[in-house]
């Protein structure tokens, strides 16, 4: 496994990926980092928890095409059958899914730093300082968030065997479309079933609206970006993603296991 | 002897859904062999191959390799070189560094051997031009490079001039060539040309519709293809009644000089003697042979009568 993971390492820091990733990182870090120090946020007034949350967004935005990049490249690509007696045994194929976490938890963590720094430049913008412990929830929540879409997106890879399906399908995902559709689909459910109220327990589980029910209101949050506290129960959401990333993750195996007689 | 051959297929099958790719195929390969396998296009030979390479289970049957089977075989990633089709290559790197994830993938530290290795299968003239604008052939001869990145003891390799134009053809050949003399290493080698297969092969498989239909040494194969003896009598009559005399009936006279005798083809040096003892002047003896391709045709030809025997 080690020796695994050594060579999809050198392949991705010998390959364009990383300069793409690092470019466009850099390209939206300096751009909010103009906005905060000289164009003064445009007006906007925020908490530092908005603050992060909003700069995650990017990240959380980007992971269909890094990911499906890293992933795709070592597992999709016709590389993996350079390697033989991989359905002995499948540390091989195992290995892509670590290196793909390993990635992603790096790159979350590199947002995370890039968002703090954005922040805790003296500015005008950031005028409320939460505590430590809600920052310590919201980076959790955020990193967390980042591993769903990471699973979704390897999982639609894998599935389609396509990086352009699983960039496109992670994007629509990552957007919201896919979750929009899942409410209003939830909702007609509902609607034939006769329930007149509802919490629409489907649609709460996916990962684009966790993310977006951190934030408290988030349509009055147009007019406010100073969040004080998060909203709902962190545990409560952080169960609903583990079995989310779960759910994928066992799919993507399901997937990968029958490719081999399908 | 079983301890003989270093791989060994027993019954060995593939079904996919309703289509049984590979059916109970039987392969005994000894060290140092070359071993072609031929068939056509979709005939089964990449699904063997891939059963063989442990990346596609048996539906039934198994195989062992270098004395080991089922989930043990994976101890063996650095003994069996794989080149599947194509090699799968990241475009935008190098030779040396594809090589070199190979190499941190199978554990291999050894930098110069990398570069030795460029060097043997003529890529140093590549430099850091990125793989993706290498011809087909670079290509090709950089996936048996990758192959060759553990020191293996047999390689599979699958198609490997596919789509290569002659010059590429013959320097993948004089490469497989080199590889098996220089450094005793087993293959098999996968083509649907057997024309090319064999100048190099020592032993063949012939795969027709996912079945083994035939195995033979090159000499068999070379002794197969002879097709008939003509022979160019003074008299023909005269010719044919020592043929008869001689037992020999399969034969028919072509015109007023040429005979050609279709049976006991290795027995020419006898028939010009026996002519000879009639008083039968020879004026000309020639073996004719069939093409490899011909004779390729007929082994498929034959199997599928077999097949509708058998469905009948």
């Amino acid at each position: 496994m080690k020796n695994f993971i050594k060579a999809r390492a050198y392949a991705y820091l010998h390959s364009r990926n990383l300069i793409v990733f690092l470019i466009s990182t850099a390209i939206w870090f300096f751009g909010n980092l103009i906005s905060v120090l000289f164009m003064d946020g445009q007006g906007a007034r925020m908490s530092r928890v908005y603050g992060v949350w909003a700069y995650m967004e990017f990240y959380l935005c980007f992971i269909p095409v890094v990911v499906t990049t890293w992933y795709g490249q070592s597992q999709v690509s016709g590389f993996t059958e350079n390697i033989p007696f991989q359905m002995k045994d499948r540390k091989f194929y195992d290995s892509s899914i670590v290196f793909t976490f390993v990635l992603n938890l790096l790159a979350a963590l590199l947002s995370v730093a890039g968002a703090f720094i954005v922040t805790c430049v003296p500015n005008n913008v950031i005028t409320y300082n939460n505590d430590a412990k809600t920052m310590g929830t919201a980076v959790f929540l955020l990193v967390m968030c980042a591993f769903c879409r990471c699973s979704f997106v390897v999982f639609v890879t894998e599935w389609t065997g396509s990086r352009i399906w699983g960039s496109v399908i992670g994007m629509l995902g990552s957007c919201g479309t896919l979750s929009s559709t899942l409410m209003y689909s939830e909702a007609i459910l509902i609607k034939a079933l006769g329930i007149t109220k509802s919490r629409f327990p489907i649609s709460t589980l996916s990962n684009y609206v966790i993310f977006n029910d951190m934030m408290p209101a988030y349509a009055e949050a147009q007019t406010d970006y100073v969040v004080k506290s998060l909203c709902g129960n962190p545990i409560d959401m952080t169960l609903k993603m583990v079995i989310y990333i779960a759910l994928f993750m066992t799919l993507t195996y399901v997937v990968n296991k029958r490719k081999d007689v399908m | 002897m079983a301890d003989d051959y270093l791989l060994q297929t027993k019954d060995i099958t593939k079904k996919y859904k309703d289509v049984l790719a590979v059916d109970h195929v039987n392969i005994n390969l000894k060290k140092g062999e070359i071993y072609g396998l031929i068939g056509r296009n979709g005939a089964g030979k990449t699904t063997l191959l891939k059963m063989l390479a442990g990346l596609a289970n048996p539906t039934e049957g198994d195989y062992t390799i270098f004395g080991l089977s089922g989930r043990k075989t994976a101890s063996l990633r650095d003994r069996v070189g794989v080149l599947i089709e194509h090699p799968g290559l990241f475009g935008n790197m190098s030779v040396y560094d594809n090589l070199k994830v190979k190499a941190l993938a199978l554990g291999v530290n050894d930098d110069d051997y990398l570069r030795e290795l460029i060097d043997y299968v003529g890529l140093t003239s590549a430099g850091k031009r990125p793989v993706k604008k290498f011809s087909l052939g670079m290509k090709q001869r950089l996936g048996i490079a990758l192959t060759l990145v553990s020191h293996p003891d047999l390689l599979l390799l699958d198609e490997p001039i596919n789509g290569l134009d002659p010059q590429g053809i013959i320097e993948i050949r004089e490469l497989i060539e080199k590889l098996a003399k220089e450094q005793k290493i087993t293959i098999i080698i996968s083509s649907h040309i057997l024309e090319e297969l064999s100048k190099i092969a020592t032993r063949y498989g012939v795969i027709n519709e996912g079945r083994l239909i035939a195995e033979f040494s090159h000499e068999e194969l070379l002794d197969s293809c002879v097709q008939l003896i003509e022979l160019r009598p003074d008299d023909v009559s005269k010719a044919s009644t020592v043929l008869e005399g001689m037992g020999i009936k399969d034969y028919k006279a072509m015109d007023k000089r040429t005979i050609h005798i279709f049976e006991r083809t290795d027995e020419c040096g006898k028939i010009v003697l026996e002519m000879a003892k009639h008083n039968v002047e020879i004026q000309g003896v020639e073996i004719k042979h069939r093409s490899l391709e011909e004779y390729y045709i007929e082994l498929t030809d034959r199997d599928q009568i077999d097949r509708r025997g058998e469905k009948k």
